[in-house]
């Protein structure tokens, strides 16, 4: 059965993609700082910010040829206006969106290539694309995570392993319970297609980028809604 | 502590393997980095991470290659097979 490592399961888009890669006959390592609440994941503690506290959490995995993808899905958002963030904020967008898919990146990338094929999927946001008053460092994240997706995949061409970022529109998860609808709306009418997207648009994708199908495409961002 | 040459024989052994070239024509000068590097990156890669496993599995050491001078041409561990060995060699003191 092939391992698929996915951080941020306790909630939201994490959850919903890991519950979704066990119906589809994965077996999931689900990474989240609480916990994950789902009796068919392997839920380990993780802070992705810490590189220490993931290595701890997977190394026991370095060896297992089974371990075949890994989905970065631990996110945090925060709407304000720079000026009124605080530098801790700013630092723990930093942190989790952009350094904790780095360094989970880095270390199960490692193993991936020793298989000679493997899937890795990073989590943008349409807010790079749209430039979004109100979310300039959460977008800054993204769009760090976007461009080190396109150069990592090079690395990581050589040895089959295909990198690709989904970047999705407001999408109805606890990330956006405290934004405002009208600020939901204003969003959704920028985008090609004007309808809020749904945990299961982005898994339909997530699942065609895990499939055999995919083999040859990486180093791409796919938007979900259009920008 | 591990005979270094016994670490020498393996390092070579596997970037024989990796470069699909025989164990012979490499010796300790040889450059694993740089523009007379013996080595493409991708090769390269697959020699740390075999090595990395060979210093767990027969050194009983971890070998962390990540630094961020590793590929630098003055500074680096893989600079030629010999800083390479010597390095493998150090972590077993």
């Amino acid at each position: 059965m092939k391992k698929l490592i996915i951080t941020g399961t306790s909630s939201g888009l994490g959850a919903y993609i890991a519950e979704q890669a066990l119906v589809q006959g994965y077996h999931v390592i689900g990474l989240s700082r609480t916990e994950t609440k789902h009796s068919d994941i392997d839920w380990r503690r993780c802070d992705v910010a810490d590189p220490v506290s993931i290595k701890n959490a997977i190394w026991d995995l370095r060896r297992d040829s089974s371990v075949y993808g890994l989905i970065n899905a631990a996110g945090v958002a925060s709407m304000n206006l720079t000026i009124a963030t605080p530098p801790e904020t700013a630092h723990k967008l930093i942190a989790i969106n952009l350094l904790g898919t780095i360094y989970c990146s880095s270390l199960v990338g490692k193993w991936l290539i020793k298989q000679r094929v493997g899937r890795i999927i990073n989590f943008s946001s349409l807010a790079v694309q749209m430039a979004i008053k109100g979310e300039a460092i959460y977008a800054a994240s993204k769009a760090g995570v976007e461009t080190f997706s396109r150069s990592f995949a090079r690395e990581m061409g050589d040895f089959n392993v295909t990198v690709n970022t989904i970047a999705p529109g407001p999408i109805d998860t606890r990330l956006l319970a405290k934004v405002p609808k009208k600020n939901i709306e204003d969003i959704v009418n920028q985008q090609l297609i004007t309808r809020n997207g749904t945990p299961e648009d982005v898994w339909k994708v997530a699942k065609y980028l895990l499939s055999e199908d995919s083999a040859m495409i990486t180093g791409d961002v796919f938007h979900i809604g259009g920008a | 502590m591990v005979d270094r040459v016994l670490i020498l024989n393996k390092v070579i052994s596997v970037i024989g393997k990796a470069t699909e070239s025989s164990a012979e024509s490499f010796v300790e000068g040889i450059a694993l980095i740089g523009p007379e590097a013996a080595l493409n990156s991708r090769q390269l890669v697959e020699v740390l991470l075999e090595l990395e496993e060979f210093a767990e599995d027969d050194l009983g050491v971890e070998f962390d290659w990540t630094a961020d001078s590793a590929l630098s041409m003055t500074r680096s561990i893989m600079r030629t097979i010999g800083t390479l060995v010597d390095h493998l060699h150090g972590l077993t003191r």
